[in-house]
């Protein structure tokens, strides 16, 4: 057996990366430190998981908002014989308001119409069947606004107006021809900025406290290792093969961390969604697919930038050339 | 054990350490290389690691390009600015030089190898080693220097969790060299300093005059064409530390030039090779087949 032909066959295949020994030693540490890198492993993946839930549910939320924003409106019912040259200018009035955005006259053909629509689901064609041909829906004018939260305002100054008096659906008792959705608005208002804040709070500390504890495993990783590093130095290692397993099991941890944020949010959205559409049957909990993939793959990267940050800066203290 | 000895001699001293038909990267001039390892051939496969040194008084010719030198180098600590470590080294030293760095303690031999490896730079003048200005080298190209030099420290700095072998390979594996390479030139390395066959054993079923051969070993194992030894024999009893010098002395005769830093009187004494004294900083001595002198009377 000659050396040389041994080093012939060597020089074949050169340079491999040290990818594979990063991530050997980077689960030898792990296996070893389980405990620590655990504790990495779930801050992470609670910070991920909040976010998630976040994401999902803003979104979620902002659908929800949308539709009912566009039921934001004001209903003025008009009565059936009012004068249409009065209708016209009580509406070119409200439309002068600084608030209101637009205001639309809806004939009772079209409400009817509507009618139909919305109700179809229920047996509407029935109900509709049974007027034998009339139509006991008024026409309305219905005014949107600037600012949804002005809503209340808005309708009360149409009820006190004697103009609208004259041209209501109720004239006796003009607040009753009046109709807006007040109570849902008032609440998602207040409820979506709570959220939004507290939400906001929750990541902002989750991800710090994620970032320290991956911080700190890597640290431990550091120690563990400083004789190896110094005889790695010695031998001319690079600084980069260096770094390699730390960077590797900040890695790991991150990526483990967001796999288990992304199941635990998948599982608990089947769970959920069935429940939520069953109890509040009007709305609909439908996520768009590319919002779900978008969410996960950015928990993902989120999880990595966290993992890789942690480690660097964890390794810029003790790896000084 | 002599019969072994002399065995690793004849088949693996010229190969490993010169190099075979892989290009060793060079710190010196191929030509010198190649000049000194004809005298590793003409030495006669002495006996075993307790023969009579052949190289006893030998004098590298001044010829070529250093491989190391220093000019007009300045170290100051911050810890301690009033009193530089070294103050205005000037030196050279040859390719296939053995160069005993003596001085009391504190005078400023381990700064000089620390400098040569680029572990602290100099605060003034310049350090080249193979051709390059180390003052002025970027931190990334380190590493890269450090492949040319092989270094071996009073501790071993051997890990206790990795075999004989797996110490030696390591420095391979953090080179980034693939297995092969290693499984070659590991058993090679070893047999060369008579461990082949407590390849499987761990540091500390070593004595300390075997742990130091593995460090020896794994500062050999890459070839590098310099070796700079930090009181490697200071730890050990008088007859290992020769067994040991002979083994720095046998690495030198097949071309690589070796810096070693020492308090051994004896040992310098029985070398006869250039020796470069420090105090406080400063060369007071440059001797060829000198001894370690002046501090005679202390
Ligand atoms: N990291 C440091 N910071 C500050 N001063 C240092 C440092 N290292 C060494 N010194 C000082 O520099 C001088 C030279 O130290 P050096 O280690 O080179 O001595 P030495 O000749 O190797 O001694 P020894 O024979 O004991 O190993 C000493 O005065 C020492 O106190
Ligand atoms: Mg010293």
């Amino acid at each position: 057996m000659s050396c040389a032909t041994k080093r012939g066959e060597a020089t074949v295949s050169m340079m491999p990366s040290n990818l594979g020994y990063s991530i050997r030693e980077a689960g030898q540490h792990i296996r070893r430190n389980w405990s620590t890198c655990l504790g990495a492993i779930v801050t992470i993946f609670l910070s991920l998981f909040v976010i998630g839930v976040f994401i999902l549910g803003s979104s979620l939320v902002s659908n929800l908002v949308g539709s009912v924003e566009d039921r934001v409106t004001i209903q003025a019912f008009l009565s059936d014989g009012a004068d249409r040259a009065a209708v016209d200018a009580y509406q070119s009035k409200v439309l002068g308001w600084s608030n209101v955005e637009s205001v639309t006259y809806k004939s009772k053909e079209e409400a009817l119409q509507e009618y139909r629509e919305t109700m179809s689901n229920r047996n509407a064609e029935d109900a509709v069947a049974a007027l034998d041909g009339q139509n006991p829906v008024p026409a309305s004018l219905v005014i949107k606004l600037d600012d949804p939260k002005q809503v209340e305002t808005t309708a009360n100054q149409i009820v006190a107006d004697q103009e609208f008096a004259a041209i209501a659906d109720t004239p006796e008792n003009a607040a009753s021809s009046v109709q807006y959705g007040k109570e849902t608005v008032d609440r998602l208002f207040s409820v979506t900025n709570y959220i939004r804040i507290a939400a906001a709070v929750l990541i902002v500390l989750l991800v710090f406290v994620a970032f320290v504890f991956i911080n700190n495993t890597i640290r431990l990783a550091i120690t563990a290792r400083r004789r190896e590093i110094g005889i790695m130095r010695l031998v001319g290692a690079s600084n980069s093969f260096i770094r390699g397993p730390f960077v590797a099991e900040g890695a790991i941890e991150a990526l483990v961390g967001s796999v288990l944020a992304i199941v635990s949010l998948q599982v608990g959205w089947n769970f959920l969604k069935p429940q939520l559409s069953n109890s509040l049957q009007f709305l609909s909990f439908e996520l768009k697919p590319q919002v779900v993939i978008g969410c996960y793959v950015s928990l993902v990267l989120l999880g990595v930038v966290i993992g890789l940050f942690g480690s660097a800066i964890a390794m810029r203290r003790y790896l000084k050339v | 054990m002599p019969s072994h000895f002399r065995d690793t001699e004849q088949q693996g001293v010229p190969d490993v350490i010169t190099g075979g038909p892989e290009p060793v990267q060079t710190i010196t001039a191929s030509t010198d290389i190649a000049r000194s390892e004809g005298s590793a051939v003409d030495a006669p496969a002495s006996g075993s690691l307790y023969a009579p040194l052949e190289s006893k008084g030998k004098v590298v010719p001044r010829t070529g390009t250093p491989t190391i030198s220093l000019r007009g180098v300045t170290l100051i600590y911050p810890a301690q600015p009033n009193k530089p470590a070294l103050d205005d080294v000037s030196l050279d030293i040859y390719p296939g030089d053995f160069v005993f760095v003596v001085g009391h303690s504190g005078s400023g031999k381990s700064t000089f190898l620390r400098l040569l490896t680029r572990e602290i730079k100099a605060t003034k003048g310049d350090v080249i080693v193979a051709g390059q200005n180390l003052t002025k080298m970027r931190n990334w190209k380190v590493p890269y220097l450090r492949r040319q030099i092989g270094t071996v420290y009073q501790d071993f700095k051997l890990l206790p969790d990795k075999t004989v072998y797996g110490n030696v390979a390591f420095a391979l594996e953090c080179i980034g060299k693939p297995r092969s390479v290693i499984e070659a030139q590991v058993p090679e390395v070893l047999r060369l300093v008579g461990l082949a066959e407590k390849m499987d054993n761990f540091p500390d079923q070593l004595s300390g005059g075997e742990q130091q051969r593995v460090s020896v070993a794994r500062a050999m194992v890459n070839r590098p064409p310099l070796l700079v030894c930090d009181e490697p024999t200071g730890n050990l009893d008088p007859a290992i530390s020769l067994g040991i010098m002979k083994l720095l002395d046998r690495i030198n005769q097949t071309g690589t030039t070796v810096v070693m830093a020492t308090h051994d009187r004896e040992m310098v004494d029985s070398m006869r090779r250039r020796v470069v004294a420090l105090e406080a900083g400063h060369v007071v001595r440059d001797q060829e087949r000198g001894g370690y002198g002046f501090y005679d009377a202390l």
